[in-house]
């Protein structure tokens, strides 16, 4: 068979160009491939997209591959062929021709739909990767980083530069930030906050937007002169003249008092913080004479309350509890806790028997309790009541004349009206109803029986009344059931001497118990009050009551507790940080105050405060 | 080296074990020391923590350069691996740099910044973990490029069968042809809905006039028919494609901004934290 494929090649002119090509087979392969007789150059068309052959002198075409032939404008698998049939396979065009000479088969190829077209034009309208949308990486990455560095970089730096020149403390005068400085109010938001590194704490929050209160300037730090703006009188933790190395100064401020914390950390609760130094101070601070103190659970030494050793000199001692406690509280005073707690004293005009807090009555805040005075405690029972005739008439308290005195006018006015009897002493108050024929417990001291209101008589009953009442009063009945009472001078003339009282009001001086948060506890499980009899026990308890609920940070068994739970670090009483030009004072005006040298009371620093004054309380 | 050992396996899990080995020596080192007055960024740790963190995010961030100068091989693989596993490490060294303090302020804006870098990183991770078998199932072996010349030979194949047809038949083919737009806006690429694309509607209204058709159209219309039922399936494939990798590329989107951000706001983190020390 012979075959004559002609290859029309339209130009951009409109002219045609045809190249013949002979092939002599048995059968015209169409198709991509490069063996096949009619090659077609282009990606969509099968490899072997179809054959021609002749068949019983018929042209007989048979697709061979995936692309659909299509024949006359019709689908077709297998089309038997005759000149002037046109078919397409893919973007050709085939037209069967009437071949010249021995030809058999004849026909005209062209390639009429360039591939390039439609898939290009397919590609400009679609938009197939997000590359070619209005996302960029590049754009959005650049305004994130711009956005970002000025909103929260160079803003803020322009702000707070401005605030830091703004700062009286820039021009080193030494100007104070005082809190007022930071108080014209909301000034709405400002941007510098953004810096932050935390919620300030409660007492510092209105500082919140002015950093430059305590921050001086750029890279400057936390000086201690920023906290001494305010706190000038922030005591110090030890004498900085003998113990440099403990000065909080030297460390400053914010080694412990760490801000930005918010509540936390402004004012520190770690056991560390204290016991970093505390667990070895007779090796580091022998002179302290403090001991040594790792934990109050495990390591801490027995309470070493300071008592009165002398309620006539008011001096102190501090002694270990159970030395104290052989010592005694040396108040001067007559008391039996037990037989006030026994549960049959009541209080007065009341069906309520006396317990605990009859006496030892919260003060505000309910840390502490009011100090035990005759006037606002004793006296609400004890009423200083001196003749039954009498009941509301009370001797003045604390005042032996003032007593004697009162003794005598009462007598003597008695007198005056004419009121008394002779020898039994009995007499009627002429102002009074309801004590006339009684005879009084004050029988066998007056001797007179004359009637006569105004005479010399009547003043000598008196005088001798009063004498009488007066011994009665301070050396029998009255004063000496709560004090200690001595007579002197003559039997005629005595004096009589009370010593006086001194209570102590607290006797852990180092640290502070607070008696409010324990209100849910019986007094007795800590206070032996109960079997008390004498006023000179101690009734403090010692570490090991106390250590029954409490032990050191760690504890999961029992109240984890803190040295800053009883403790302060600046210590009341020592000389404040805050000096001149932010120098160091030692303690007190002497430089160098004498150290109370008991070797059994050590104290925590040699410039204790001085002895504690107890509460006056005057005798009952 | 396994001939497709993912960046994940990376040579055993090199930097797996690595970035492992670093979050357990910070969780270890956080738990060891006690600051007063409780962790935070300006203790020893908390600086030495910051300090690895703020070198990480630099170094992490190097890689975008690196990748482009290296194409393919070995090292941009040993370098996504680690940009992986020591990227991920960074969520526990920060978290623990802050000491879990957390405010309205730069710093924690610093840390969220991290984070969503970090989360968007893992989300490219899994979609490099599950995107590439599906889009390769998809295609079945062609290439993206193959599915659009198959596209235009379908539209080809139409006209070609719409000879003689009458002008109702040729408009929908050509509509269909002409009209049909491969994904669009961002949306419209992930969304990859077909449902009323040019395809599908000439699919729809082919089938409608081969239900008139006369018989001896019928040939014709059923060939048209099928054509253009491939073509709307075609498309369909072709939207799942791009879907797939828009979705694929999306991420980095929000990864390199948010880390460009981050970078910004590291520095001025890392300034302020001396400046108003």
């Amino acid at each position: 068979m012979k075959a004559c494929v002609t290859t029309l090649n339209r130009r951009r002119s409109g002219s045609v160009a045809r190249t013949e090509q002979v092939i002599s087979t048995d059968v015209l392969r169409l198709g991509r491939a490069t063996d096949c007789e009619v090659f077609m150059d282009d990606m969509r068309v099968s490899l072997y997209a179809a054959r021609l052959h002749l068949n019983n002198g018929n042209i007989l075409i048979e697709a061979s591959g995936e692309s659909t032939i299509i024949v006359n404008g019709q689908p077709a698998r297998v089309a038997t062929m005759r000149i002037g049939d046109t078919f397409q396979i893919g973007p050709y065009d085939f037209e069967v021709v009437a071949g010249a000479g021995d030809v058999d088969i004849a026909i005209d190829m062209e390639h009429v739909r360039a591939m390039d077209n439609a898939l290009a034009d397919l590609k400009a309208r679609s938009r197939t990767r997000l590359g070619q949308t209005w996302l960029s990486r590049r754009l959005f990455a650049w305004a994130a980083f711009v956005t970002v560095f000025a909103a929260l970089f160079v803003a803020p730096l322009v702000m707070i530069s401005t605030g830091f020149m703004a700062s009286p403390e820039l021009g080193g005068a030494g100007g104070q930030v005082r809190p007022d400085a930071a108080l014209p109010g909301d000034q709405g938001f400002k941007l510098e906050t953004m810096w932050t590194s935390g919620e300030l704490s409660d007492a510092h929050k209105y500082l919140s937007d002015s950093c430059e209160s305590c921050h001086k300037g750029p890279f400057a730090g936390i000086d201690n002169e920023a906290c001494f703006s305010c706190h000038t009188d922030v005591e110090n933790h030890a004498d900085p003249l003998l113990f440099a190395s403990s000065s909080p100064l030297a460390r400053g401020c914010v080694s412990c008092h760490k801000e930005h914390h918010g509540a936390e950390g402004i004012t520190p609760q770690a056991q560390a913080l204290c016991t970093t130094c505390h667990a070895d101070m007779k090796a580091t601070e022998p002179a302290s004479g403090v001991f040594n103190v790792s934990d109050f659970g495990s390591h801490h030494p027995e309470f070493r309350p300071t008592v009165i050793a002398n309620g006539v000199t008011g001096t102190t001692m501090r002694l270990h509890v159970d030395e104290a406690g052989r010592m005694g509280e040396q108040s001067n005073l007559k008391f039996s806790h037990a037989m006030h707690l026994r549960g049959d004293m009541f209080m007065p005009g009341s069906s309520k028997t006396l317990e605990c807090a009859s006496c030892h009555m919260p003060e505000v805040g309910s840390q502490a309790h009011l100090p035990i005075r005759m006037e606002t405690v004793c006296s609400n029972c004890h009423k200083l009541n001196f003749d039954s005739n009498a009941p509301g008439r009370a001797l003045p308290h604390g005042d032996v004349e003032g007593v004697r005195t009162a003794l005598r006018e009462f007598y003597q006015s008695i007198a005056l009206e004419g009121s008394y009897k002779e020898q039994t002493a009995q007499y009627h108050g002429s102002r009074r109803r309801g004590i006339g024929g009684s005879s009084g417990s004050t029988t066998g001291a007056a001797t007179d029986s004359a009637q006569v209101s105004g005479s010399p008589t009547t003043l000598k009953w008196a005088k001798a009344k009063s004498k009488a009442m007066e011994r009665l009063v301070f050396g029998g009945a009255v004063c000496v059931t709560c004090h200690v009472v001595s007579e002197s001078g003559t039997p005629d003339n005595p004096e009589w001497n009370v010593l006086p009282v001194k209570l102590s009001n607290r006797f852990l001086l180092k640290g502070a118990f607070d008696h409010g948060l324990h209100k849910t506890m019986e007094c007795g499980s800590c206070h032996a009050a109960k079997t008390s009899q004498k006023a000179t026990d101690l009734l403090l308890p010692g570490i090991e009551t106390c250590r029954t609920c409490h032990a050191g940070e760690d504890s999961t068994d029992k109240v984890p507790s803190t040295c800053v739970d009883c403790h302060d670090y600046h210590v009341h009483g020592l000389s404040p940080m805050a000096g001149h030009n932010g120098m160091m004072q030692p303690f007190g005006t002497s430089p160098m105050p004498a150290t109370p040298a008991a070797p059994t009371a050590p104290v925590v620093a040699p410039t204790q405060p001085a002895p504690v004054q107890p509460a006056p309380a005057g005798g009952m | 080296m396994a001939a497709h050992e993912s960046m994940l396996v990376y040579r055993g899990f090199r930097f797996l074990r690595f970035s492992a080995l670093l979050i357990a020596i910070s969780i270890t080192a956080y738990i060891i020391h006690d600051p007063l007055p409780r962790p935070y960024g300006g203790s020893w740790l908390g600086y030495t923590l910051g300090g690895v963190s703020a070198l990480l995010v630099v170094w992490l961030m190097w890689f975008g350069i690196k990748k482009r100068k290296y194409g393919k091989g070995g090292l941009t693989k040993a370098w996504l691996s680690a940009h992986i596993y020591l990227g991920a490490a960074l969520v526990v060294t920060t978290t623990l740099h802050a000491g879990f303090q957390f405010s309205w302020n730069l710093h924690t804006f610093t840390y969220i910044l991290c984070m969503l870098t970090i989360v968007s990183g893992l989300f490219g991770v899994y979609t490099y973990s599950r995107y590439p078998s599906l889009i390769t199932s998809n295609r079945k072996g062609a290439s993206s490029e193959d599915l659009l010349r198959r596209m235009t030979e379908l539209d080809e194949e139409a006209r070609m069968l719409t000879a003689g047809m009458p002008d109702r038949v040729t408009r929908v083919v050509n509509e269909a042809a002409e009209k049909t737009a491969i994904g669009g806006s961002v949306l419209t690429q992930l969304r990859a809905n077909t449902k009323n694309s040019p395809a599908r509607k000439a699919f729809q209204q082919m089938t409608d006039l081969a239900g008139v058709a006369t018989s001896e159209e019928a040939g014709k219309f059923a060939a048209l028919v099928t054509v253009m039922g491939q073509k709307a399936e075609l498309v369909d494939r072709v939207a799942k494609d791009i879907r797939f990798k828009a979705i694929m590329e999306l991420w980095l989107y929000f990864h390199v901004p948010l880390a460009f951000g981050l970078l910004a706001a590291l520095i001025a983190h890392v300034f302020v934290v001396f400046y108003m020390t």
